[in-house]
């Protein structure tokens, strides 16, 4: 499934950044994980931990938080975090709410040794 | 421990090339339109029944994805339409990419409308932007009224949901007013049209929902 796919990005930019920092090791990333981001956590560890074994990301935890959904409203530019989608802006009122373009998994934290 | 506060999406390369794909359509006046739905929801035979709706003066091509096989673009060729065949191998979607890769194409030049077939699969082509000017979801009668409820990540993105093979409805227990429902309740932004491709019931109002996206194509 694309949780491969995502776990290859996720793997290739956590080592990028190992090096621009300088550091040999890095101990937790820490994830926002959408729930309309069709991202399974399950099948993500799987792939990052098969990705990185060997490697100098071998043993990384992913900590996964799931979130809310962010809805935009394309008339007011108003963001909205909801489960449910929103029928009308709460802030203007129009029908234009709409999930937000780039809802998946982010990358919100990175906790390296010292 | 160290710990570093950032914002980062995990799909943000894919992110990137989309909006480079994006910027080559605009700049060539082409509206891209990205098909997703099941295998077998209708989505080959949509674009096929499009090629003789078409006005004369609107120029159509295809990128078709799917896991292997040509079959899909040989059935749109034989409709009249250009089109070149994505296959993806393991990839359950298409990504930015894949249609970066070919947006150059010969077979794309002139083009007003592009139909991208995405692979067939209500899940995983949601979180991917391919740069596309609009999202259409085809659902069809022999699959079953609830699926906006119970896939509602790819409804949610959509902008208009295609209720297709009309003419079926009346040998299952599909009900067009609760696919109808249950798209509202997950996204109430969609527009919706009902339609059947054997028949031709609803394909004007198909017709002109391309059409206006033609019209305010910049």
């Amino acid at each position: 499934m694309h949780e491969l796919t995502v776990a290859r990005s996720l793997h290739d930019w956590a080592l990028a950044q190992l090096e621009a920092l300088g550091r040999e090791r890095l101990v937790a990333i820490e994830l926002e994980r959408d729930p309309m981001s069709c991202i399974n956590t399950e099948a993500l560890r799987f792939g990052f931990e098969a990705m990185s074994a060997g490697g100098p990301l071998a043993g990384v935890e992913l900590v996964v938080n799931d979130t809310t959904s962010r809805y935009h409203c394309h008339h007011c530019g108003h963001v909205v975090r909801t489960e449910e989608p929103p029928v009308t802006c709460p802030s203007c009122g129009a029908a234009t709410p709409r999930l937000a373009h780039d809802t998946g998994v982010r990358v919100v934290a990175l906790e390296l040794s010292e | 421990m160290t710990r570093i506060a950032l914002q980062k999406k995990v799909l943000g390369s894919n992110d990137a090339l989309a909006a480079d794909v994006r910027s080559r359509l605009t700049a060539r006046h082409i509206v891209a339109v990205n098909l997703m739905g099941s295998p077998g929801s209708g989505k080959t035979s949509l674009i096929e029944t499009t090629a003789r709706l078409l006005r004369q003066d609107i120029r159509a091509a295809a990128l078709t994805g799917d896991q292997a096989t040509e079959h899909d673009a040989q059935r749109i060729r034989a409709a009249g339409i250009p089109a070149i065949q994505i296959t993806t191998g393991d990839e359950c979607h298409l990504n930015a990419g894949r249609v970066l890769d070919v947006i150059d194409a010969p077979e794309l030049a002139g083009a007003h409308l592009l139909f991208i077939e995405n692979v067939g699969n209500l899940i995983c082509p949601a979180p991917y932007d391919l740069g596309e000017t609009a999202k259409v979801v085809v659902l069809s009668a022999a699959e079953g009224d609830d699926k906006p409820a119970k896939y509602p990540a790819l409804f949610r993105r959509a902008d208009l949901l295609v209720i297709n093979k009309l003419d079926l409805v009346p040998f299952t227990d599909f009900d067009v007013e609760h696919a109808r429902r249950s798209a509202m309740d997950v996204a109430p932004h969609l527009e919706i049209v009902a339609l059947s491709c054997r028949t031709g019931e609803g394909l004007s109002a198909w017709s002109r929902w391309l059409e206006q996206r033609l019209a305010v194509s910049p």
